[in-house]
């Protein structure tokens, strides 16, 4: 039997266009911004004054503030060095004046900076799902709590029998120009059910799942370093304990529906990992929280070693593409691939690309959920199989309508979105039976995001799958 | 004395967007020079340079869409020690320097305005229509305003995750979003809604709104 297909995005998208408010209203044009500077003859600048800042943050504030002294007024500059101090997060308002300075035609540039609330909830966890009744969990940090341009971070996360805990800190790392460091301590004790792609037994018993109680402990070591204005890199490294009791007598049944010993990619044998991660980020949205045009791309690569070396590559990108009307359309592509020994959790995990699966929280898997197969394939190659795989494919587009003013003409608001992809994942160990078209689904959401003062926050199908088992 | 009063009142511009029918064409007056308040007055003399854009526009009350549009760009800076203000200034009449001696004055010039046309023709009938006026100082590119916000875009996460977990966004993150506008300041002032077949004549010889 098939089941019902939803209605399509596009449908609902239109809708709520033709009832949005201001849909169909015409922007004015657009007026000249940049005039040349008015006549006269710039001043020398004699010294440069910060004020209005904590005392422990002044060293890393005027390292941001690269003016040359003894040298003709560059406003151009300072208003580089205004946004550069802007964007450190620690000023919610930059001012910028000059004084006269001792002699005529000199002068002393003067900022002023209102301090922010610099602490965030990042994250928030909650949940619900087979076979994990409840759990819970946050991620705070701060840019700088104690004024000394050093930041901070802890996340907690648990259920019943599962637990994740990190605690970070962020320091600047002026011997590599605009970089910082970040030092992070994790601590794991997880339980993973793990399924087979077609089902598991365990001693020769049929079982829901097979739960593999693990620990892991880890060090991680990163250096973010910002090499454009929308470039960014980051390089890591990290160093874990883990200590895992995969049972004996344990079978996968594969796709072709035979039983084989069960790959837990996990062994009482390895008690050490290690990875070195590397990414390069593209960034020129408009908005990191609203974005209505621009580019966000990203490649990564990851080297391992833990049963053996391994080695991943991902490449991601999300493109911004405004429409008349004021709302915009995303599309987004995600490929990833691994090869070598990689321990379960290196490989790319359905949840964290299908939208009805809860993701991991800080690294802990909840439930056992299969996915909803929308397409419903009806065959081997159905999603559903996919848990942990070495391959990962995701191709999507969203909608997004600004309700009310939108934000070109109001800096908070809520818009409405609808977004679609094609998720695909597999073992291409496990596809040689297979014929046709790899492991596929469709993955729909709907829903509506809040930009507001405190925060940005959403809800939509996917939120209400974390709670309500389909 | 009273007839002095009188004078000064019927040669001065009306502070609340005024708007009449030249021909075909609708005109309007204003002086904002009341948006000008002591913050701006002391950014004004900072020393720095200061850009000024003022967005005249004619909207419809309904829908708020702009059927009609005009503007005036100013690029200001106070000279510390000469005391005086030079700007250059940007219309539809074209680009041109000048200075002034003091803030007051560029004020009076640049908040002066006197029978604009801001739409070349709008229909005589019963949609009610509005002038607002927007003063926009230094107004903030969409390239500079993304870079303000960069640090919004690298939450504190792994290494090896740079986007995060959630594809389909679904998130929730707090924090003090105190979000820059496309201005450093941005000030309006609207004029009362008006039918545009109720749009008065213009008067040669009367003020704007004299009466």
């Amino acid at each position: 039997m098939r089941r019902r297909r939803p209605p399509g995005p596009w449908v609902l998208a239109l809708g709520l266009w033709a009832l949005a408010p201001g849909a169909g209203a015409q922007p004015p044009p657009e007026v000249p911004v940049e005039l040349p500077p008015p006549p006269g003859e710039a001043p020398i600048v004699e010294s440069v004054r910060l004020e209005g800042v904590r005392i422990g943050r002044r060293t890393p504030l005027r390292e941001k503030i690269r003016l040359d002294l003894d040298a003709p007024l560059d406003e151009a500059a300072i208003e580089d060095t205004r946004i550069r101090l802007l964007a450190t997060g620690l000023c919610e308002a930059v001012r910028v004046r000059l004084d006269r300075g001792g002699a005529r035609g000199r002068v002393v540039v003067v900022f002023t900076c209102d301090e922010r609330v610099t602490t965030s909830l990042d994250a928030f966890h909650l949940g619900s799902a087979r076979p994990t009744r409840f759990w819970a969990g946050a991620e705070l940090s701060d840019l700088d709590p104690f004024g000394v341009g050093v930041g901070f971070g802890v996340g907690l996360v648990a259920s019943g029998d599962q637990l994740s805990t990190r605690l970070a800190t962020r320091l600047p790392a002026p011997w590599v120009g605009d970089a910082s460091l970040r030092v992070a301590l994790r601590y794991l004790d997880g339980r993973e059910r793990f399924v087979g792609p077609l089902g598991q037994t365990l001693d020769g018993e049929e079982v829901v799942s097979i739960p593999v109680d693990y620990r892991r402990a880890g060090l991680d070591l990163g250096l973010q370093l910002d090499l454009r204005p929308f470039l960014r890199m980051t390089v890591g490294l990290s160093g874990e304990w883990v200590q895992a009791e995969p049972p004996a007598g344990a079978e996968a049944i594969d796709l072709g529906g035979r039983a084989a010993a069960f790959d837990f990619a996990l062994g009482p044998d390895q008690p050490v990992s290690v990875l070195v991660p590397a990414s390069l980020v593209w960034d020129d949205r408009d908005d990191p929280a609203f974005p209505t045009r621009g580019t966000r791309a990203a490649l990564t690569a990851r080297a391992g070693w833990y049963d053996g070396p391994w080695g991943a590559l991902a490449g991601r990108i999300e493109q911004y593409i405004p429409i008349p009307g004021g709302s915009t359309v995303r599309l987004d592509a995600f490929l990833g691939g691994l090869v070598g020994g990689a321990p379960f959790f290196a490989r790319y995990f359905v949840g964290d690309l299908h939208p009805y699966i809860p993701a991991r929280a800080m690294g802990l898997n909840f439930s056992h959920r299969r996915g909803p197969t929308l397409l419903d394939l009806d065959r081997a190659g159905d999603l559903g199989a996919a848990r942990y795989e070495p391959l990962a494919l995701r191709l999507g587009t969203e909608y997004r309508l600004p309700l009310g003013a939108g934000p070109h003409r109001e800096p908070y608001g809520v818009e409405f979105f609808v977004g679609a992809g094609l998720v695909s994942m597999a073992d291409p160990a496990a596809l040689g039976g297979l014929d046709g078209l790899p492991p596929l689904d469709l993955a729909v959401d709907v829903g509506l995001r809040f930009e507001t003062e405190i925060g940005v926050m959403g809800l939509s199908v996917g939120n209400l799958f974390l709670l309500v088992e389909p | 004395m009273r007839a002095l009063l009188l004078a000064v009142a019927l040669l001065a511009l009306p502070t609340r967007p005024w708007l009449e029918r030249d021909g075909a064409a609708v005109v309007l007056s204003a002086d904002v020079g009341p948006l000008f308040d002591g913050d701006l007055r002391t950014r004004l003399q900072s020393g720095l340079s200061t850009t000024l854009r003022l967005k005249l526009e004619l909207r419809e009350l309904d829908d708020g869409a702009v059927i009609g549009f005009g503007w005036r760009v100013a690029r200001v800076r106070w000279d510390l020690w000469d005391e005086r203000l030079a700007a250059v200034i940007d219309d539809p009449q074209g680009v041109r320097e000048q200075t002034w001696p003091s803030i007051d004055a560029f004020v009076q010039s640049f908040a002066a305005i006197d029978r604009v046309p801001v739409a070349g023709s709008v229909p005589v009938d019963e949609r009610v229509v509005q002038a607002v006026l927007r003063l926009e100082v230094n107004p903030v590119s969409a390239d500079k305003l993304a870079r303000m916000r960069r640090w919004l875009s690298a939450p504190e996460g792994a290494v090896g995750d740079p986007f995060g977990s959630g594809v389909l966004g679904s998130f929730v993150r707090l924090f003090d979003n105190l979000k820059p506008g496309i201005a450093e300041r941005v000030l309006s002032v609207s004029g009362q809604p008006v039918r545009a077949d109720r749009l008065p004549f213009v008067v040669r010889g009367v003020r704007p709104g004299g009466g």
